[in-house]
This record gives structure tokens, C-alpha cells and sequence, in this order.
């Protein structure tokens, strides 16, 4: 911050990734609608309740430490063992990113406060961290409300917010340091690439959901006696609808939150060679454009939205979310992929997940209330094994020597979706099974969630109309 | 007497660094922030049980129950 053009660099930074958080608050204004649209109207309140509670819970863990976890564990699974760690092993120091650190609060950047930290670093962070973190917590948001769709109507809340506190701030965060870092094991040692999260937020909540679903079981009736599903509709299809509007509408701010707006890529923080190059790049630092990534994102949405149709015949459920597991479908790569690509990646992901999302539901009676797990995880899965043949070869960062390769991203993708999404899920699921908390009593599946509530209208209702009652009678009308 | 910063009109803005109030006590911060935390989630386990028993009983009530099994599923409005 000490010339103008590096303090304009870091100020535009600052604001721009405050703006993508503004905008991906839409999403979970759409989950939220969303959700509550397609729960029955015995259930809607709690619905809503479920995944509003979600945002502050996984808000102060990822704060105490989701976004620690980020910086210290790049080096994964292979902590300490000597050959297999990147940077030395062990965990990375994250002096700016401990909930205790004055960087994780208001601060003007000056003289580093702890010898970790540059005079450089402190300032940078100084403006950074805290658009940097909510960035990443949004998407935190994004894995819990994605899990939150699917187990509507039978789960107890208590244990879907720690189920959420698990995956938002410890399992997805763990996975974006180890695939979603510029210096994360996966790029080292797979050459992963997931530029636009089609593993790292949307395969390992499609896992994770599939894994509490499992374990919770189906609604009271889902399925005949013969194991042939019914339909339970959407009780509000203005509300889905407008919800995935607004989901697609805070996707854009996702895609922006992704990349880094502007860096010197020959600068001395980068390449330092001779020359400058101001472009924006991918979370792997890697270049890439904003002009490109909007052709892709469009484009990606158009093929899901053109395929959801076509395999619904007209649904307008199945369309929406056809759009929106097109653009997850298409995300691992369309930081490079020209745009007819990315339409056609997108469409033949949506035929994918729809005939998994049935497949899976009759096969192992899974009731998926949303298809969130066809639509982030089969998508999500498919999508990052795509990218590892439309990109082979590729350099996974640019300070590597990894190349993006079918085998790394498919590894990559079931790291993604069962290793650190299933399993995970099923444990904890069946433990807080175990203990009698996870399912909601049959009686009040029957009753519907929100009997509390109505109880309490009945109550105010009656209270009120006595109270008119008596003032008609005073003044003679009665 | 302030909790934090006295001035920030006396050309120092650049050696400044947290300006929030009672600088140092982060630690204590923290420590609190996670037991409310932990706390809360015990709660919410404790008070959905209770409102559970609470509403296992008041199904009984048939006139109830055959509202919810209405064919719009419900008994509130959208």
C-alpha cells in the first residue's frame, strides 16, 4: 500500500470479492425459497428455519477454524511422511487465518505484528482477509444448504446443523486445501483442476447428502409397497422456480468469487521474470478471463436448461435444475473450455444425472427431495472427470511441473465424493442415528414440522377473537 | 482514556495496525465465542426433544390429524 498502483490493485481486490459475497447471498435467498416451495405446507416454517440456522452456525465455526484449516492443511493426507509432502510438510503456518490473529478483524496494515508475517503480507492481508474469508464461506453456505434440500422433512434440526458445521467449516475447506489451493497436494501430485468447484463444493455435498440419506431413510410414503416411487410435489412451484432463478443469479457472484480479478503474472509474486502481465487467474493462479468464463457460464446454463427439458419432457423442476447441474457439469474446466464445449460438457452431464437421480432412487429407495445429489454430486463428479481429458495435459499451476490428466481428476473425484464427502457422512449420520437424534418422531412426520407453530396461530387466533368478541358484545353489535 | 485508538489525524495511519477496541484480548474472544457455540448446539438438541414429546401428544387430537391428511397436505396457508 505504499504507491498507487499497488494500492489500487489490493483496494479493487478488496472490493471486488465484497461484491461477489453480495451477490452469492442470493443464493441461499434461492435455497431458501426454494426449499420451503417444495416441502409440504405442514413443514414449511421449519423448512426455512433449517436452512436460515445453517448461515450463522456455519459462519462463527468457519470463522473459529474453517478458514484456518484452509491454509494449514495443503499438505493433506501425507502429514510428515517424508517424500509425499509439499513445502516441507506438516502443517503450514496460517498466522493471518487463527480466529485469535488481528488480521481476522479491522486493521490498517502496518508493521507486521508477528515475524510469520512480512511487512507486505500484513498489509495485504489487512485489506483481504475478510472478503477473502466470507468468499470462501459463502461457499461453505452453499455445501450445507445443498445437503439441506435433500433430508427436508424427516431430519431433526439439531442434527442437521452439525452435520452442517462438519461439512461447511472441516470436510469441504479440508478438501479445498488439499485440490483448491495453488499449493495443494492434489495439484502437486494429481494435477487436479477444479477451477469452478465441481468437486470441491459440489461432488463432496452430493456425497455427503447421499450418505445422510442412506442412513435417514425415505419420507412416510415415498415409496409403494412394491418399492416404485411416488411423486410428492412441490406445494409452491412460484417458489422453486424463482429459488433456482436466484441460485443461477448468485452463480455468477460463485464464478467471480473464484478467480483472483487481477495479478502481474510475470510480477515478483509470481513468475518474476522480465515484463508485466496484469490478467485475472483461477484459484491456481493459473491465467484465465472474466470475458471467457461468462461465455462459459452462459453457455454451460443453456445446454443444462436445453438438456433438463428434453429429458423431462417440459418439467419446469427438472429444467431449472437442469440448468443448474449444466453449469456445475462444466465448472471444473470452463476456466479454459471454448463455449460450444461447455454447452455440450453441460447438456451430456444433465443426461447423466437424470438418468443416475432415478436409477439411484428406485435401485436403493434413496429420497432425495431436491435431486441434489444428481444435481451437484453425479454432476459434479462427472464434471471434474471430464475436464481430465478436455484438458490433459495441461500444467496444473504454473509453478509446477503436474499436468491436468483423466487419471488425477478421476482419483481427484472420488476423493471428492466419497472420501471426504460419503464416508464422512455415513459416520456421522450413523452415529447421531445411533444416539436416537437424527430422524424426527413418526408422529410429527405425520403432523407436519410445524404443528408448534400452528398450535401457537390457534392459540393467538382464539385469544384475539375473544377479546373482539367481547368489545362487539360491549358495544351492543352482539 | 480509550479502548483503542486515540487519533487518527496525527499522520500515522500507515504504522497502524488492529483498531479495533481492547486489542490483545482475542484469545478471550475466541474462548467465548466457542462455548456459546458449543452451548447452542446442546440447547437446540435439548429443546427439540422437548417440543417433540410436546407434539407426539398433541397428534392425538383426530380432528387435527385429519386436516394434515387432507389432500393439500397441509393446514396453513402458503
Amino acid at each position: 500500500m505504499d504507491n498507487e498502483l499497488s494500492s489500487l490493485v489490493v483496494i479493487f481486490t478488496e472490493f471486488y470479492y465484497w461484491i461477489t459475497v453480495v451477490i452469492m447471498f442470493l443464493i441461499h435467498i434461492g435455497f431458501c425459497m426454494y426449499e420451503v416451495g417444495v416441502s409440504r405446507r405442514k413443514n414449511q416454517l421449519h423448512t426455512l428455519m433449517k436452512n436460515t440456522m445453517l448461515i450463522p452456525l456455519i459462519t462463527v465455526t468457519f470463522f473459529l477454524f474453517g478458514w484456518w484449516i484452509y491454509f494449514a492443511f495443503p499438505n493433506g493426507p501425507f502429514l510428515n511422511m517424508a517424500g509425499l509432502q509439499t513445502e516441507g510438510g506438516g502443517l503450514v503456518p496460517a498466522p493471518s487465518a487463527v480466529p485469535w490473529s488481528e488480521l481476522m478483524g479491522v486493521h490498517m496494515g502496518g508493521a507486521a505484528f508477528q515475524e510469520a508475517l512480512t511487512v507486505d503480507d500484513t498489509g495485504f492481508w489487512a485489506r483481504i482477509n475478510g472478503v477473502f474469508w466470507a468468499a470462501f464461506l459463502l461457499f461453505s453456505w452453499t455445501t450445507g444448504s445443498i445437503v439441506s434440500g435433500a433430508v427436508i422433512e424427516r431430519i431433526r434440526s439439531g442434527a442437521f446443523w452439525m452435520l452442517a458445521v462438519l461439512l461447511g467449516s472441516v470436510l469441504w475447506i479440508l478438501d479445498a486445501a488439499w485440490g483448491w489451493h495453488w499449493d495443494g497436494w492434489m495439484v502437486h501430485k494429481l494435477g487436479y483442476h477444479d477451477a469452478y468447484a465441481s468437486g470441491v463444493v459440489h461432488a463432496i455435498a452430493g456425497g455427503f447428502a447421499l450418505a445422510i440419506l442412506s442412513v435417514l431413510g425415505p419420507r412416510i410414503g415415498k415409496f409403494r409397497a412394491d418399492g416404485t416411487p411416488r411423486d410428492i410435489r412441490p406445494h409452491n412451484p412460484w417458489l422453486v422456480t424463482i429459488g433456482l432463478f436466484l441460485i443461477f443469479t448468485g452463480f455468477w457472484g460463485f464464478y467471480a468469487a473464484c478467480n483472483i480479478p487481477i495479478i502481474d503474472f510475470y510480477g515478483p509474486d509470481m513468475l518474476d521474470i522480465e515484463g508485466s502481465f496484469f490478467t485475472a487467474t483461477n484459484i491456481y493462479l493459473s491465467p484465465t478471463s472474466l470475458s471467457g468464463i461468462t461465455f462459459n457460464f452462459l453457455m454451460s446454463l443453456s445446454g443444462g436448461l436445453m438438456a433438463g427439458y428434453f429429458m423431462s419432457k417440459g418439467d419446469p423442476f427438472w429444467t431449472y435444475s437442469g440448468g443448474l447441474g449444466g453449469v456445475i457439469a462444466a465448472s471444473a474446466g470452463n476456466d479454459l473450455y471454448h463455449p460450444i464445449q461447455a454447452l455440450l460438457i453441460a447438456a451430456v452431464g444433465v443426461v447423466f444425472l437424470f438418468k443416475m437421480h432415478f436409477w439411484v432412487e428406485r435401485k436403493f429407495k434413496i429420497d432425495d427431495a431436491v435431486g441434489a445429489v444428481a444435481v451437484h454430486g453425479y454432476a459434479g463428479f462427472y464434471g471434474v472427470v471430464i475436464a481430465g481429458f478436455m484438458l490433459w495435459g495441461y500444467p496444473a499451476s504454473p509453478f509446477m511441473e503436474s499436468t491436468i490428466n483423466p487419471v488425477g481428476q478421476f482419483l481427484g473425484a472420488i476423493i471428492m465424493f466419497f472420501v471426504l464427502g460419503f464416508f464422512p457422512g455415513l459416520i456421522a449420520a450413523k452415529i447421531l442415528n445411533g444416539m436416537g437424534i437424527l430422524r424426527i418422531p413418526k408422529e410429527v412426520e405425520i403432523a407436519g414440522l410445524d404443528l408448534d407453530y400452528d398450535l401457537e396461530d390457534t392459540k393467538a387466533a382464539t385469544e384475539l377473537n375473544d377479546a373482539v368478541r367481547e368489545e362487539a358484545q360491549k358495544i351492543g353489535l352482539l | 482514556m480509550t479502548t483503542g485508538v486515540e487519533s487518527f489525524g496525527d499522520g500515522t495511519l500507515h504504522q497502524l495496525g488492529a483498531i479495533y477496541p481492547f486489542v490483545g484480548l482475542e484469545g478471550l474472544l475466541v474462548l467465548l465465542c466457542t462455548v456459546a457455540w458449543v452451548v447452542w448446539h446442546v440447547w437446540q438438541l435439548k429443546n427439540e426433544a422437548r417440543e417433540y414429546n410436546v407434539e407426539t401428544q398433541e397428534i392425538k387430537d383426530k380432528a387435527r390429524l385429519n386436516r394434515v391428511l387432507e389432500p393439500d397436505g397441509g393446514h396453513m396457508s402458503a
